[in-house]
């Protein structure tokens, strides 16, 4: 079998894998949805926090199946952009993450806030940022997360996500944007993750939005990630 | 007046689970929902009465929804039925095709509430 043979039935096979996985999950989704509201509180909680783990799962799910082939997954031509405020993506994941905050018992600082347009395809932006606020949160336990959205010289917009968390290995930082790579020590704090969330990010910001990553970090003291855009 | 007050909805799902769970949130906005668990039974049904939309699943026993587009125009009764494919399938290849073939809306039923599918169902029929 030749290489592109062989890459032709990965593909195959993650599509096959991911249909069979989203079909349960769906289900198990929608029966949550169908039962949530006349549930009584006690179990309201119980379920939201089995909603969320799903939703988690496809999410993965989706991450899987965008890794096995991102030029067929994000043709980029044809993503639809709008005016995006950059601060209503971020509430809105905070939103989504508050159970893996109120897990991690993390401490979040989120005091500047600057509100300003940028380019872009809304759902895309919050799949790909979603990945640098769950890690943050999820390698940070008991830890603090410190957030800001900064206006620069009237055309750029900063978002930073800087953790006190475990941090990444200095002969890991060249890796991590790749396919599946995960630290040693990311693996051993939380084994189930995919570790294809920031190749799908770094795909997403850099290639779709024109915007740029930066990285930088310390082995159990911390991680700062920080993406810059081109203003609307 | 729930959203879809009286609309006849054609769901063809071979997964039990999700069909009961549409025709569940689907029954609440008090449309009138039946159920085809694979392309055959689908196709019959569709030949035998006109529907205001048809929920189509993509990998169905018998006869797959690539089928039933296909066949779709040729059947008197339902030529001109709006279609939504609801599938888990979601590769730009499937989504072309099927948008292709006619079909309105593409939705990858992992990734959509079902708010949001009886959403996307009033804008179709608006």
């Amino acid at each position: 079998m030749n290489p592109e043979e062989k890459n032709q039935e990965i593909e195959q096979f993650v599509t096959a894998l991911v249909h069979e996985l989203r079909t349960p999950l769906s289900g198990a989704r929608w029966a949550i949805e169908s039962v949530m509201p006349t549930e009584t509180d006690g179990n309201k909680d119980l379920l939201k926090q089995a909603y969320n783990k799903i939703i988690e799962s496809i999410n993965i799910v989706g991450d899987i199946l965008r890794s096995s082939d991102p030029d067929t997954h994000f043709n980029f031509s044809d993503i639809k952009k709008e005016k995006v405020d950059l601060s209503l993506v971020v509430d809105d994941i905070l939103k989504n993450l508050d159970f893996l905050i109120k897990e991690k018992g993390i401490t979040l600082t989120y005091d500047q806030k600057d509100s300003a347009t940028i380019y872009g395809n809304k759902q895309m932006l919050k799949l790909a940022l979603t990945n640098i606020f769950d890690n943050a949160f999820r390698y940070s336990p008991h830890g603090t997360v410190f957030v800001s959205i900064v206006k620069n010289d009237g055309n750029s917009l900063v978002l930073t996500v800087k953790d006190s968390g475990i941090g990444i290995a200095p002969e890991d930082m060249q890796n991590i944007y790749k396919k599946f790579f995960r630290g040693d020590n990311a693996q051993k704090l939380d084994p189930g993750e995919s570790g294809v969330g920031l190749y799908t990010t770094k795909k997403i910001i850099e290639e779709m939005h024109g915007g740029t990553m930066k990285v930088e970090s310390e082995l159990g003291h911390g991680t700062t990630f920080e993406v810059v855009f081109l203003l609307d | 007046m729930a959203k879809l007050d009286g609309k006849k909805i054609l769901i063809a799902e071979d997964d039990s689970l999700l069909a009961q769970m549409l025709a569940r949130k689907l029954g609440e906005e008090n449309a009138v929902v039946e159920h085809a668990p694979d392309g055959q039974v689908a196709l019959d049904m569709l030949t035998a009465k006109k529907y205001d939309i048809l929920l189509l699943d993509l990998m169905l026993p018998k006869v797959d929804g690539f089928g039933i587009l296909t066949a779709l125009p040729t059947i008197e009764k339902s030529k001109g039925t709006p279609v939504i494919v609801l599938s888990n399938l979601g590769q730009k290849a499937d989504v072309d095709k099927g948008m292709a073939m006619g079909a309105k809306k593409f939705l990858i039923k992992a990734i959509l509430s079902l708010d949001d599918i009886a959403d996307a169902i009033l804008e179709v029929l608006k």
